[in-house]
């Protein structure tokens, strides 16, 4: 990829299924996990790197995949929400924002999960860990204490 | 008068008032919710809109060559060919003293706000269409811009030549003796209120599929619309499209909160674009344009005045509100409702106060258009009803509860001067019920105690009533029109598993859980067991729209009537079955038993199959049709109330704060699930505390909005979360399904001055009052360092 | 809000960046895109060519050498947080890092990245300059390093040439106390004001003090007057040096707070760094 190119080929795995495309190199990753995976589960709620909605984990790591370029994803390993369950059972974090009713309309879940996701797999967070780690994620529906109650028990239940 | 629809049948709670899990959450969690941008429709073309740059502008030139050549762009529109098929949309309210505007789909000639349609561009993708719009050129002639209300009601410009004195709404009443309330005040408390520009801010943002077949004249529209029933009438009423063919589709929706009840231009483009160029056409509106034009929220300038007698009760209030309207009226709610309702509805709030002067006026301004979001008119208005309380309060030394005390209505039925009648309410309670929870001197205690070691704690109380349930005898309650119903359909299949369609939607609510809790209780039939549609497309059903709190009350009756009547042949036909008397039976835990006499019972399951398949089974003209719909309308207005105190912390270094904890006492009557209550007021509260501290639409002086991104527009993320204590009160209504009312708007309607008030307390060794919001960190230090 | 057409190339080489930079006078570095790619999407940025670092080796990785920690361009905010190196030898340097934005960016921010863009209100410059940091950047006509105080010329501007890439940023690591503090009015918001001091403490008097404000004024700034004023006074004796940084620095007005708010906010992170320092001494 030393020529400049409009476009750009891409080689990703994403929730354990390899996929090989050629993109346009203004794709976001996105745009790309939705538009051309057809992973409708991560969502876009500003473009701009603010709201979290689009927040996957690239090599484990939470990111926004609207402040990425497809090309930039090229030969990583990403995990969206389409991956959290296994077979027909909801993930433990799953399932406590379900008991903790942390969703309403359910924008903004995805987002959250996957920062979640990655700060329970990394140990145990406090309830300050939550905090700082979730506060790069809006949500407009719950008032946000659901979801801090929601992670701290699945915290609790993780077994590490 | 009344009318069969507005009879809701009894019910016994026994699914209404559990914590339901919602069914729909293991779908949205698991990613496979489906948003209106996630549709995807074979061959769709996206639209994208070129948007005035100039708040008030003549159009000389739009130059549209470039971009109609570029690859990839199958169209470029302009408000000419806009409006060869529709002149605009007209927007007013239904009072005295309101001028109608019309706001066309894309503007001609004159731009009157920033962000205001100008051009559409439909191009193969999303990308290219924003190349294209990059490549229409339009020119301006730069007009004055109209940005400051009161002044553009005493002359100057106009921002819109229909408005030519700049007055979009101006009206008013005088109830009771107000002079003499004035005249013979022990005090009088006074103030100015700004309460700031907001956007609801729905973390989806809006969006329009449109999708039309030339050969069936049939059109499909997806859009998140908390009105999509309305939206549909649109079709037909400005776009001339058959209403039989028309059909709106709602898909799961994130949020609206009020802004997606509105009819929008891009709503209306994008059916004659897909008829137009006959193929389907899609538009997710960015979060820029999202700030820019979706309606802004909420801003009001109002004056008040409350007239106290010597033992410190409220006798009389003068209040004048004026809204910041922007350009037009944004059907249907316009930029009146607003300040109409602040000035009209709430001055006398949960107060026995016999006299007021309510005056009420919508200044049209260069900015984008007003409309609705959460708690209407009713948040600035108790905003400044509970601020001014708790300055009397400190004139009086008495303490915020005890002020409330002096004057809160205490007997029912209560009618206000302004007419409206409250059947019942728990309002004394409301306030003695927060007292107790926040233990009022334990936190004088607490807040001495950090002053003197140089930290600053503050308690704010916010009291309200809210009109809930938004339905015809609610309008006519307030001199308002509008008629309201909502359908509900109840089908009860051979199996006995039961499918419910209702004409609300959905924009996270929980209503599926909750109408099948109530068609649980009608029926008797388990949860898992029934299935309900809501609104989700509008093939189905009546809906007035999910508006005005009115969703469980008015779905709810609609749902009750509707399965009662299945209800009716299921016990007949038990009763046949069992030789029993119809009045014994009961429907419970799957079965049909008959009271008293154990043992004898059927199950719902074969009870339904015999309807289908088992003639023999029937009592005497019996007729098998296991499906109901009937509408819901309730007789009379229905009013929820509550309140919430907040205890926050200013800090010396910064003035930045923050709330420790909000206590929320809430009356809705019954509870159909108390998880869903819950989660209406802690979001709704948190809107509030953004309203309060954070959020604010800025305009710079030449009509330039200057928050367009969510780094600018600032709205609480979850270190501005506090931790939550609420208490459920119940005051039945006597004319609801179960005696349930609504309450989704009240965490906002109340948190705001909750939140203004507790400033102001832990500010209150300063001297220093704040009436503004949101508090800005700046005004604290300020206060702070005298 | 999609980005503009652009042409891609993700060399694999420093030599090679410099060149497809030098080819294209409107070519934009991509090293993260945590600022560049919403500019992009905001349109507000329109390279026509964008040439990715992501392929260069070496341009990743945290050492200590002789004093110097040196952070490659391309390290990310996270890491250099996360870095037991960096947490041992400049634990301040790991907890600035982490009062950059949301830990979802940190972990594609990098510090070249944030380097080069030299917004007014990021952290890395002003502890850059409180440091008396490095870059060590390589163009098409050889390598030089340029230090912070000649770097940063004003907001988003810098003095590198169009065909310059940052390859590391340099730290001296120097016994010196490093102090970097900040007011947010939320979680991972820009800074209202920031503010990195270094200094040396001795029989509890502050010495070789260099003070640097970000946020609060239009670029990122040293603050000569309130050291000079600082320079050999203890902690507590410090009514000078308050005023002088008050005084000194043209403090900017924004929706976020007036210039009087910035000074006054300032002040009070300078105060706090000062009873840091108190304390630091009380403990020496
Ligand atoms: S959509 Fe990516 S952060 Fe908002
Ligand atoms: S659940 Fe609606 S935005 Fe979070």
């Amino acid at each position: 990829m030393t020529q400049p190119a409009e476009h750009v080929s891409v080689q990703v795995e994403v929730n354990g299924r390899r996929y090989q495309r050629s993109v346009m190199a203004r794709l976001t990753l996105s745009d790309f996990l939705r538009d051309e995976l057809g992973l409708t589960g991560t969502k876009v709620g500003c473009e701009h790197g603010v709201c979290g909605a689009c927040t996957i984990l690239i090599d484990d790591e939470p990111a926004r995949s609207c402040l990425m370029l497809t090309v930039q994803a090229d030969g990583k390993k990403i995990r969206t929400v389409e991956s959290l369950a296994s077979g027909r059972e909801m993930s433990p974090l799953q399932a406590c924002f379900q008991k903790h009713h942390a969703l309403q309309c359910g924008f903004c879940t995805a987002g959250f999960l996957m920062s979640a996701t990655a700060l329970l797999e990394e140990g145990q967070p406090t309830r300050e860990d939550i905090v700082e780690t979730l506060s790069g994620h809006y949500c407009r529906c719950t008032g946000y204490s659901p979801i801090i109650d929601a992670v701290e028990e699945a915290a609790a239940k993780e077994p590490s | 008068m009344s009318f069969p629809h507005s009879q809701s049948p009894s019910i016994a709670a026994r699914s209404i008032g559990a914590r339901v899990p919602r069914g729909d959450d293991p779908r949205l969690l698991t990613g496979r919710g489906q948003y209106l941008a996630d549709i995807v429709l074979p061959g769709e073309l996206h639209a994208c809109f070129v948007r005035s740059s100039a708040a008030h502008a003549r159009i000389t030139r739009v130059t549209t060559d470039e971009a109609r050549a570029l690859d990839g762009v199958v169209a470029v529109w302009t408000g000419e060919d806009a409006a060869k098929f529709c002149e605009g949309i007209v927007g007013e309210l239904e009072v005295e003293g309101c001028f109608a505007t019309t706001m066309p789909l894309l503007a001609r000639d004159i731009v009157r706000y920033v962000g205001e349609p100008v051009a559409v561009v439909v191009a193969e993708s999303r990308y290219v269409a924003e190349d294209g719009c990059d490549l229409v050129d339009v020119d301006y002639e730069p007009l004055e811009p109209v940005l400051h209300p009161r002044s553009a009601l005493e002359g100057g410009p106009s921002a819109n030549e229909e408005l030519p004195d700049n007055v979009a709404l101006r009206g008013g009443k005088v109830l009771g003796d107000v002079e003499g309330a004035f005249n013979d005040a022990a005090r009088v408390i006074e103030a100015t209120f700004h309460s700031g520009r907001l956007s609801a801010g729905p973390m989806e943002t809006r969006g329009v599929i449109a999708s039309y077949d030339w050969t069936s004249r049939r059109l499909r529209l997806w859009t998140g619309s908390q009105m999509p029933h309305y939206i549909k009438y649109c079709l037909t009423a400005y776009l001339g499209f058959p209403e039989n063919e028309c059909e709106v589709l709602t898909p799961d929706t994130g949020g609206g909160f009020g802004q997606k009840a509105h009819i929008f231009p891009e709503e209306m483009l994008l059916p004659l674009l897909a008829r137009e160029l006959d193929r389907p056409v899609k538009w997710v509106e960015d979060r820029r344009e999202n700030l820019m034009t979706a309606t802004h929220a909420h801003e009001q300038f109002i004056d008040i005045a409350y007239a106290f007698d010597s033992d410190a009760r409220a006798t009389g209030v003068r209040i004048r509100a004026t809204g910041d309207g922007g350009a037009y009226h944004q059907p249907p709610w316009s930029m009146g409702v607003e300040p109409w309702c602040t000035a009209m509805v709430t001055p006398t709030g949960v107060y026995d106060i016999p006299a007021a002067d309510l005056t009420y006026e919508a200044a049209a301004t260069n900015k984008t258009p007003i409309g609705a979001y959460r708690g209407v008119g009713y948040m600035a208005g108790t905003l400044v009803r509970e601020c001014l309380m708790d300055d009397a309060a400190r004139a009086f030394k008495l303490s915020p509860f005890d002020i409330r005390r002096r004057s809160v209505v205490r007997e029912f039925p209560w009618t206000n001067p302004q007419g409206i009648v409250y059947d019942e309410g728990s309002w004394l309670q409301t306030i003695d019920e927060l007292e107790r929870m926040v233990d009022y001197p334990a936190f004088l205690e607490r807040q001495a105690a950090l002053r003197a070691e140089g930290r600053f704690i503050g308690l704010g109380l916010s009291v309200f009533v809210e009109s809930s349930g938004e339905s015809t005898a609610m309008g006519k309650a307030h001199d308002l029109g509008g008629i309201y119903h909502d359908t509900a359909t109840v089908k009860m299949e051979p199996n006995g598993s039961v499918t419910v369609t209702i004409g609300l939607t959905t924009q996270g609510q929980g209503h599926r859980t909750t109408m099948a809790q109530v068609v649980a209780d009608s029926l008797g039939v388990p949860l898992e067991a029934i299935t309900v549609r809501a609104a989700e497309s509008t093939t189905y059903g009546w809906g007035s729209g999910t508006v005005g709190s009115r969703g469980a009350v008015i779905a709810g009756g609609a749902v009750l009537r509707a399965s009662n009547v299945i209800r009716t042949k299921l016990v007949a036909l038990a009763a046949s079955m069992l030789e029993a008397d119809p009045a014994d039976i009961d429907l419970v835990d799957g079965a049909a038993v008959v009271l008293g006499v154990p043992g004898s019972s059927v199950s719902i399951i074969d009870l339904a199959t015999a309807v289908y398949f088992d003639q023999s089974a029937w009592p005497a003209d019996f007729d098998p049709t296991l499906e109901a719909t009937l509408a819901y309308d309730p007789a009379r207005p229905i009013f929820s109330n509550g309140g919430h105190a907040m205890i926050v912390e200013v800090a010396p270094e910064t003035g930045f704060v923050t709330v420790e904890k909000v206590f929320s006492v809430e009356d809705c009557g019954t509870v159909i699930n108390p998880d869903i209550v819950e989660g209406q007021i802690r979001g709704g509260v948190v809107q509030g505390i953004g309203a309060a501290l954070l959020e604010r639409l800025v305009y710079d002086d030449s009509g330039q909005l200057v928050t367009t991104t969510l780094l600018d527009y600032h709205m609480p993320s979850m270190d501005f979360s506090p931790p939550f204590e609420i208490h459920h009160l119940e005051t039945p209504s006597s004319h609801t399904p179960g005696g349930i009312k609504g309450m989704g708007e009240s965490g906002l309607i109340a948190a705001p001055a909750a939140v203004l008030n507790a400033v102001n307390d832990a500010l209150s060794h300063t001297g220093t009052v704040l009436h503004d919001i949101p508090i800005t960190p700046e005004q604290v230090l300020r206060a702070l360092r005298g | 809000m999609k980005s503009p057409v652009f042409a891609y190339a993700a060399p694999n080489t420093v030599a090679e960046a410099c060149s497809l930079l030098a080819d294209d006078e409107d070519a934009k570095l991509l090293a993260g895109g945590q600022s560049l790619v919403p500019l992009l999407a905001l349109r507000l940025a329109a390279p026509t060519t964008l040439v990715d670092l992501r392929l260069v080796p070496a341009l990743t990785g945290i050492t200590h050498d002789q004093g110097v920690l040196r952070l490659g361009a391309m390290t990310t905010h996270r890491s250099i947080e996360r870095s037991p190196l960096v947490q041992d030898v400049a634990p301040a340097i790991a907890e600035a890092a982490a009062l950059i934005a949301h830990p979802q960016v940190r972990t594609r921010g990098t510090i070249g990245g944030a380097v080069a863009h030299a917004d007014a209100a990021a952290e890395w410059p002003a502890v850059l300059l409180a440091m008396d940091g490095h870059v060590e950047v390589t163009g098409t006509g050889g390598s030089r390093s340029i230090s912070a105080g000649d770097l940063f010329m004003g907001p988003f501007m810098t003095s590198l040439e169009p065909d310059e890439v940052i390859t590391s940023v340099s730290l001296p690591i120097d016994g010196r106390e490093i102090w970097v503090d900040e007011h947010q009015r939320r979680h991972g918001d820009y800074g209202l004001s920031i503010l990195a001091m270094t200094y040396q403490l001795s029989d509890g008097l502050i010495t070789d003090v260099r003070l640097a404000v970000a946020g609060a004024t239009g670029s990122v700034t040293r603050a000569p007057e309130a050291e000079a004023a600082l320079e050999g006074r203890a902690p507590a004796d410090s009514n000078d040096a308050i005023t002088a940084l008050a005084a000194e620095l043209s403090y900017t007005s924004d929706i976020h707070g007036s210039a009087d708010y910035r000074r006054d906010i300032t002040t009070t992170l300078f105060q706090r760094a000062l009873r840091a320092a108190g304390e630091r001494s009380g403990q020496a």
